[in-house]
């Protein structure tokens, strides 16, 4: 009865706290649990490792760091697709280049192989453009005219900020669809949870858990400020705009999210396949949310946007973030209709520089009206 | 010894639920505020009711009244014609600068004050749009190809004498076409101001008024955001702190209100300080009666500086000065920003030690947050 009363909300959190004799209490995880020294193994040494995610962030990190330079110096479409692949030692980082690592095969990894390849392409074909469009770095954009906008964004004749798509869609194509429809899929989640894998200290299935968390956030828990700089956080792309989405903007925090990963880590532990199967709908849920949120967001910001520059670039990201929403586990927005959306934002004579506000509201009303979000929501970033 | 225990039992779970009562209660949106019970709904109802819906009535009269006098000049080119197309304009123009710091709702929607006064505009999209005569006023990047600035540019800037300015529309080459993109701006103000003002004049006062919560999507939280980021951005910024180069150390004339018609600069600004003061101070549109406002407001909070004065005051105060050091600069901001830049930036510094107060002190006390970022960092 006590456990009953203490219980606010519709949604109990999925938890099973009438197990007697649970290995790990979901009671004692709080929003500061510490996810590293939580869940150990036999030889008392933590049992969480994400190793291999960590190096594809790293990676993506230095793609990012690369089409970044395109405003001040021509990239290499070539040098991209390495980085992208993880061929020719493309990064900076000689243990990214010696690594049996890559981005491209996480990419769009849960559609069927002729889909993935078509996604894969897409993002090739976005760094040939932004290759090319990096070469009219020295001048102004306008219609028609690739160039820079407020002296820092690269755009092309249609507006398009290439990086944006690239960097944004990545989030979508390898650290949604990873966490959500492979680590948190059937597949991963029926894996082993008896026998420690050699060499090892965890079950195959913990690992596929800290595998799905790697994505999110490399850090003990989420999310975690910087204590040395007031107001910032340390999480990096699909974990930092997830944060930024709260209950004030109609999704849930951040720190809900990791209660629903410790939670389902430690129901791992516990053998309780029912808490953790509401764990993983509640990750799904509301990792997808965020991102609709997000989209919706930088949609509304592009028309309050001062100055050219600062409309294309939060256009691109949102974009970005239209594109990546296919990536959800049985998502809302699916590959076709999010095609669909994405053509209206950019299929005018002169891309970008031809919507009107009430273009941008349209595809904006579609998301909000899928997700039942305030279609005027903005995300403070 | 029984009856004790059970008492115990019960005011230990009365408690308990007590306790779980007010947690479950966190989450609702409270109406009135941390802890003043300040009235924020008649504050919005004076706010909508008594300024800004005869403001923008005013302002759609005089906005229409420019429509057919830039009509009547694009059909009969001449000096009479001229005459009081510009009077128009200028009249419509100074009436603008009492509303644009109530960029929400509708305003926001319709992104209004891009539209209405994206300054410097660009003379050269213009003369491609009128050459071409191809181009969507409503398209999202085409701010400086329409407004009151480019109807500056058109009406003043052409030329340098009338004559030949006259000339443009009446027998130089591609005369007409100019003379329909020149109304085509005159159209696209009435019909983006005219949809701004039945929405308010509709459903969206009562929307205004009623959504009395200091959330994000408060009203209170709408206009103290939409009135500060137009102070800073658009008055302090727009107006004075970027044409004379504040940040930059140098001067650039270029981006001024009025750059082709410079003595009706300095005027300009004067309106819109005057006009955030009475805002700020909750006056009527058409007289100085006050009613609930944003100094109400502080005044019931009590926020005081160091020296014991209230921050509601401290505003009034610093603002006037503000007005006062903008109202010594010439009439011609064009010739003050080239030859009398200190003077400029001492009045530019005056405006800006507004900004603190209203956009730190204001809003923290009324609980609030800034909503607006100048760039989104990724």
């Amino acid at each position: 009865m006590a456990v009953a009363l203490f219980s606010c909300n519709k949604d109990d959190n999925g938890e099973n706290n009438n197990t007697p004799q649970l290995k790990i209490s979901y009671n004692s995880l709080t929003t500061t649990t510490n996810y590293l020294t939580t869940f150990k193994g036999a030889d008392n040494n933590s049992s969480v490792d994400f190793s291999g995610q960590a190096t594809r962030v790293a990676m993506l990190k230095e793609l990012d760091a690369y089409m970044k330079t395109g405003v001040t110096a021509n990239v290499d479409a070539q040098k991209m697709k390495d980085m992208f692949e993880n061929k020719n030692s493309a990064f900076s980082n000689a243990s990214l280049n010696t690594s049996d690592k890559n981005i491209i095969s996480k990419t769009a990894q849960s559609f069927d192989v002729t889909a993935s390849d078509a996604e894969k392409n897409q993002f090739k074909t976005w760094m040939d453009a932004l290759a090319t469009t990096s070469t009219a770095h020295g001048q102004t954009a306008s219609a028609g005219t690739a160039g820079l906008l407020d002296t820092k964004y690269l755009v092309d004749a249609k507006g398009f900020e290439y990086g944006q798509f690239i960097q944004k869609g990545l989030m979508g194509a390898m650290m949604m669809d990873q966490i959500c429809n492979i680590y948190l899929g059937s597949e991963k989640q029926n894996a082993d949870n008896k026998a420690i894998v050699t060499g090892k200290n965890y079950t195959q299935l913990e690992h596929h858990w800290d595998e799905a968390y790697g994505y999110l956030t490399q850090n003990e828990y989420y999310p975690k400020p910087d204590a040395a700089n007031a107001g910032k956080y340390l999480e990096t792309y699909l974990g930092s705009y997830v944060r930024q989405v709260t209950t004030a903007e109609g999704g849930v925090n951040g720190s809900d999210i990791y209660r629903a990963f410790l939670v389902g880590r430690a129901a791992i532990v516990n053998n309780d396949n029912g808490t953790r199967t509401n764990q993983i709908a509640y990750i799904r849920t509301n990792v997808e949310k965020a991102i609709a949120v997000i989209a919706v967001s930088y949609l509304n910001k592009t028309k309050t946007a001062t100055t050219n520059g600062a409309k294309f670039h939060s256009l691109s990201e949102g974009t970005g973030f239209v594109y990546a929403l296919r990536y959800a586990y049985s998502a809302k927005i699916s590959a076709t209709q999010s095609n669909q959306l994405l053509s209206q934002l950019m299929s005018k004579p002169n891309g970008f520089w031809d919507l009107t506000n009430a273009d941008i509201d349209a595809v904006r009303d579609v998301i909000a009206n899928a997700f039942g979000i305030n279609k005027e929501v903005v995300v403070n970033h | 010894m029984k009856t004790f225990q059970w008492f115990k039992g019960a005011a230990v779970t009365v408690l308990l639920a007590g306790g779980m009562l007010v947690a479950c209660q966190k989450d609702k949106t409270d109406d009135k505020g941390s802890t003043s019970g300040y009235d924020r709904k008649a504050m919005l109802t004076n706010y909508a009711d008594n300024y800004i819906i005869p403001a923008y009535a005013e302002e759609m009269n005089a906005v229409v009244a420019m429509q057919t006098a830039i009509k009547a000049f694009a059909m009969q080119p001449n000096a009479t014609t001229l005459a009081t197309a510009r009077e128009k304009w200028l009249t419509a123009y100074q009436s603008w600068q009492k509303v644009a710091m109530f960029e929400l709702g509708p305003a926001e929607g319709v992104s209004l004050l891009q539209f209405v006064n994206t300054h410097p505009c660009t003379p050269s999209k213009i003369q491609n749009n009128i050459s071409t005569s191809s181009y969507n006023l409503a398209s999202i990047g085409s701010g400086d190809e329409q407004g009151f600035a480019a109807i500056d540019y058109l009406i003043n800037g052409l030329a340098s004498t009338d004559q030949v300015i006259i000339d443009n529309y009446s027998v130089m080459a591609g005369a007409v076409n100019r003379g329909s993109y020149l109304t085509a701006l005159a159209d696209r103000l009435v019909t983006l101001l005219g949809g701004v003002q039945q929405q308010w004049n509709g459903d969206y006062r009562n929307t205004f008024v009623n959504a009395t919560g200091t959330d994000v999507s408060s009203s209170t939280s709408k206009l103290v955001n939409s009135y500060v980021l137009y102070y800073e951005r658009f008055l302090r910024s727009g107006k004075i702190g970027l044409p004379v180069g504040a940040m930059t150390g140098f001067s650039k004339p270029e981006l001024m209100e009025c750059y082709y018609s410079p003595q009706n600069s300095r005027g300009m600004a004067d309106i819109g300080m005057a006009a955030m003061i009475k805002v700020f101070k909750g006056e009527s549109f058409s007289n100085t009666t006050s009613g609930p406002s944003m100094y109400q407001y502080m005044v019931t909070l009590g926020n005081k500086d160091n020296s014991g004065t209230l921050i509601a005051d401290v505003i009034v105060k610093e603002m006037n000065e503000a007005a006062q050091a903008v109202h010594g600069l010439d009439a011609d901001l064009k010739l003050e920003f080239m030859v009398s830049r200190p003077k400029v930036l001492q009045a530019y510094q005056q405006m800006q030690e507004v900004v603190p107060l209203i956009k730190v002190d204001m809003v923290s006390a009324m609980g609030i947050s800034i909503t607006y970022v100048d760039n989104d960092g990724d």
